[in-house]
């Protein structure tokens, strides 16, 4: 009896805790993108939601799905963000569910005023996940990119969000793709953040059309153009798509990257494909005064070659090692030299080297540490092994140039 | 409370004794009353027409006493008739209660005038349908044949496997009534023998006046009678008797019934099967593995989906929340009401599917699958993936062969089901714990339920959710066998 009566007992506890965040998936307004702007001290938050009935699974619209847009987006204004996204509920039904952002797009000018402000209230809602993209714009409104129709994939805050890591990927130059990397940025010593920005080519009213895709080239597109460049929580400028590519080089955050080297001195280049790479910071104290050093080992593989050079000959091998590791190094110290001198901004994490392995001196330094960074020297150290060369061995240059026979049976 | 008059020997006189046999079976037509002469005797032969095989009566007894030639009476013709009847088996009885014992279970009875002993001879018919093949537990390779509602037989199937004199039977007769007879078996050296004698001494308690299944046995002997699971293993298989009884586990067969119970069973036997004996060992563990896998699909996924689609949409991949969000939006009721509505009209399309004719079946597929599928989803009351989730659920739920065990799954499916829709994953964590609690607390018979997994038996891993080779050429069971486990002396 005992028994039975503390099992209906635990029954009726787990009933009357009444469902508590109970909700039917058809109740939700998914969210695939947020966009923040700021004026005027006011911040206008777009939600891009996704609409279902537009989506493939709905048994009724027999795959006509051009009708209307496949996102809805609504705005709302607010002292908070959290107002300004119950000001979208005033607009439409459905419960807004942060749990599948996609992508949280910051505007440039925001981001210049400061974005910590609002990363509070990213960091303390339940439902969000987070592990979801950011990127801040570059000369564009963040709603702007949320009202986006996109081409291919009909949800553009997927879009984006697949955009970025494919370019991760293949190209290395996003930097701090993820929530949480840039928190890490921006609460650890001695590193400033850096987010990747996007910035829309066309005019903004025509992307908003579903039409915008029908084209083959869509009339209002998006496009990577580089990485911001924080000092504290604040925008200070942007790095260029071969200094964000330096950047991620330095940071150990690339997969697998290409670049070109000149072969010869007539114009001809190779391309060539960096599959493993490595890079160490470190910091030392000499004379008071902090000394930088890069060292950045990569294995590479060439994967394309115009020129007239037998790549059988391992002094040719050495020979374009050394001319990868002179390109390399020019890379890396442009990063170097635009994150020292452009921008004052230690996004590399010299001093977060300083700050884990010698704290003592990073104590010093502590307070002034961007200004002494922009002056501190550095060495870069770059050593490239060529593992490959592809599928085949020789250039079809040499192959038929060199050979003598070419041309008879 | 014994329900039977005392019991009265039989009289020296023919006329007094069949008038009492009358008396007693309130003149039953099917008992036939043949009087004969017999060497100056007046012999009565009785016997149940329904009962018993009328070709060996004409034969063997019928033309015995009408064409032996009359000579001079022998000095004891009881004796005298038992050895010259040419009968397989000839008793001796003295009093009415073996008589009339007798005389239902198919024999016929002479009563000699002025004897106070008759001779009962065995003339049985066969009454059941016969040897045939397996229907429930249907194995792709290995032995057709299946347990009749003969107990001679089904012993005879069981002795044929096991050919050695310390297979041992136990008899116990049941029932004030039906008088069944319960046979226990197992394998003197191998079997725990403490086990064997309590059962025996538990069935011999049990008090009813008719056992009419073997569940009437074990329900009563069960030290869990009120938990879903079933604790002992029911079959229609001789092979897969043997195969157990070799483990050292004991069987229970009861007459008129063609399924043999085995004991002890705990959770992992459930998951085994006869096919496991001809398949190689290690593609017996990938289907084993399979049955487990169903068996967690057919508790979890329906509770599962409840809980992530109305507690936990984080959880869902994000092209499927679109999808399923798609899916939804014409759907009036909630998502527990939807689950529960699909499962209660399979349940009862089941139901229904064991109890019809075989030849209503066919109707009866084509209207389930409509109702379930198609149209339930064209009219907008359930959506696709609920039937999907529902679908998917029911045909794990019959992978395992033993209804025994999936009777019970289904009450805990539909508290796996509540719990998820009041409190999301963490109900079904809760049905979770609630679950193996529930598990581990059963004995069987001695055994705890979870073993080997829980407690964790080491030496015995290689037959629970694997199978080894090992397990299935060299070693027993260590948790039923109690003495050689071994199962020849060389690899000890």
């Amino acid at each position: 009896m005992k028994k039975i009566k503390l099992f209906i007992i635990l029954i009726f506890i787990s009933l009357t805790t009444g469902c508590w965040n109970y909700r039917e998936l058809n109740d939700l307004a998914i969210v695939s993108a947020i966009g923040i702007d700021e004026e005027n001290g006011v911040y206008n938050v777009s939600v891009q939601i996704m609409d279902p009935a537009q989506q493939g699974g709905n048994t009724n619209s027999s795959g006509s799905s051009s009708e209307s847009t496949p996102i809805d987006v609504y705005e709302g204004q607010g002292k908070t963000i959290l107002e300004a996204i119950s000001n979208v509920l005033l607009k439409q039904p459905g419960d807004i569910f942060l749990g599948h952002v996609d992508v949280v797009v910051i505007s440039d000018q925001l981001a210049r005023k400061g974005i910590e402000n609002f990363i509070d209230f990213l960091l303390r809602d339940r439902e969000s996940r987070k592990i979801f993209p950011m990127v801040i714009t570059k000369n564009t409104k963040a709603s702007d990119i949320i009202k986006l129709i996109t081409p291919l994939e009909l949800i553009s805050g997927k879009y984006i969000n697949s955009t970025l890591e494919a370019t991760k990927k293949n190209n290395g130059i996003i930097s701090n793709r993820l929530f949480d990397e840039v928190l890490m940025c921006l609460f650890v010593e001695g590193r400033e953040a850096t987010i990747s920005s996007i910035e829309l080519i066309g005019s903004p009213e025509k992307g908003e059309n579903l039409d915008n895709p029908s084209t083959s080239i869509p009339s209002t597109y998006f496009q990577i153009s580089g990485s911001g460049v924080f000092i504290d929580d604040k925008l200070v400028g942007y790095f260029d798509l071969k200094e964000s590519m330096g950047y991620t080089y330095i940071r150990n955050q690339s997969e697998s990257t290409v670049i070109s080297v000149p072969c010869d001195n007539e114009g001809n280049y190779a391309g060539i494909k960096l599959e493993k790479s490595s890079s160490k910071l470190k910091t030392t104290i000499k004379d008071r005064k902090p000394i930088g050093e890069i060292t950045f080992d990569t294995k590479a593989v060439i994967s394309e070659f115009n020129c007239k050079m037998d790549l059988l000959k391992t002094e040719n091998i050495k020979k374009m090692e050394k001319i990868t590791n002179k390109e390399l190094k020019k890379l890396l110290d442009n990063t170097m030299i635009s994150a020292q001198k452009e921008f004052k901004s230690d996004v590399l994490g010299f001093g977060e080297y300083l700050y884990k392995n010698n704290y003592k001196e990073w104590k010093k330094y502590k307070k002034n540490w961007n200004e002494t960074f922009s002056n501190m020297e550095y060495k870069i150290k770059v050593s490239t092994e060529i593992r490959n060369v592809g599928s085949i061995i020789d250039s079809l240059k040499n192959s038929y140039e060199g050979n003598p026979n070419y041309g008879k049976e | 409370m014994k329900i039977d008059q005392t019991n009265k020997k039989l009289m020296n006189s023919n006329k007094k004794n069949i008038e009492e046999i009358k008396k007693r079976i309130g003149d039953s037509p099917d008992i036939i009353i043949k009087k004969l002469s017999f060497m100056k005797n007046v012999i009565h032969v009785i016997f149940n027409e329904t009962l018993c095989d009328q070709q060996i009566i004409n034969k063997f007894i019928l033309e015995y006493f009408v064409e032996t030639p009359m000579k001079s009476n022998p000095e004891n013709i009881v004796k005298y008739l038992s050895e010259n009847i040419p009968t397989r088996k000839t008793t001796k009885i003295s009093d009415f209660d073996t008589l009339f014992y007798n005389l239902f279970s198919g024999f016929t009875i002479i009563l000699i005038d002025g004897e106070e002993e008759a001779l009962s001879i065995e003339t049985r018919f066969q009454l059941d349908s016969g040897i045939q093949e397996a229907k429930d537990e249907y194995v792709l390779k290995g032995p057709k044949d299946a347990f009749t509602e003969n107990y001679q037989t089904n012993i005879g199937q069981i002795r044929r496997r096991i050919k050695t004199e310390k297979l041992w039977l136990k008899e116990v007769e049941l029932g004030t009534k039906s008088k069944t007879k319960i046979g226990i078996m197992y394998v003197s050296d191998i079997a725990n023998v403490e086990l064997v004698e309590q059962v025996i001494n538990k069935i011999k308690d049990i008090e009813i006046d008719a056992i009419l299944g073997s569940n009437y046995v074990i329900e009563t002997i069960s030290e869990n009678k009120r938990n879903v699971f079933p604790n002992y293993l029911s079959t229609e298989r001789p092979d897969f008797v043997a195969m157990n009884l070799l483990e050292g586990r004991i069987a229970i067969i009861v007459e008129n019934m063609q399924y043999v119970i085995i004991i002890p069973a705990v959770f992992v036997d459930f998951f085994h099967s006869t096919e496991d004996l001809y398949q190689k060992s290690i593609n017996t563990t990938y289907t084993r593995l399979i049955r487990i896998a169903a068996l967690l699909i057919t508790l979890l996924v329906p509770a599962i989906y409840i809980a992530i689609t109305t507690f936990n949409q984080e959880a869902i991949p994000e092209s499927l929340i679109i999808n399923f969000a798609a899916q939804r939006s014409g759907v009036p009721f909630p998502a527990l009401i939807e689950a529960i509505l699909m499962i209660i009209t399979f349940e009862i399309l089941r139901e229904t599917n064991l109890r019809i004719p075989s030849t209503l079946g066919s109707a009866l597929s084509i209207v389930g699958a409509i109702v379930l599928g198609e149209a339930a989803v064209s009219a907008g009351i359930v959506s696709p993936i609920m039937v999907i989730v529902v679908a998917i659920t029911s045909i794990s739920g019959l992978t395992v062969s033993s209804s025994d065990i999936i009777n019970g799954i289904r009450w805990w499916r539909i508290i796996f089901i509540v719990l998820a829709s009041v409190s999301g994953l963490l109900g079904v964590l809760i049905a979770s714990i609630l679950f193996i609690l529930n598990l581990a607390s059963i004995k069987s018979f001695g055994i705890p339920y979870l073993s080997p997994i829980a407690p964790y038996y080491k030496n015995n891993q290689g037959n629970s959710i694997f199978l080894f080779n090992k397990y299935k050429f060299f070693k027993r069971n260590s948790l039923t066998a109690k003495k050689n486990l071994y199962r020849s002396k060389e690899n000890d």
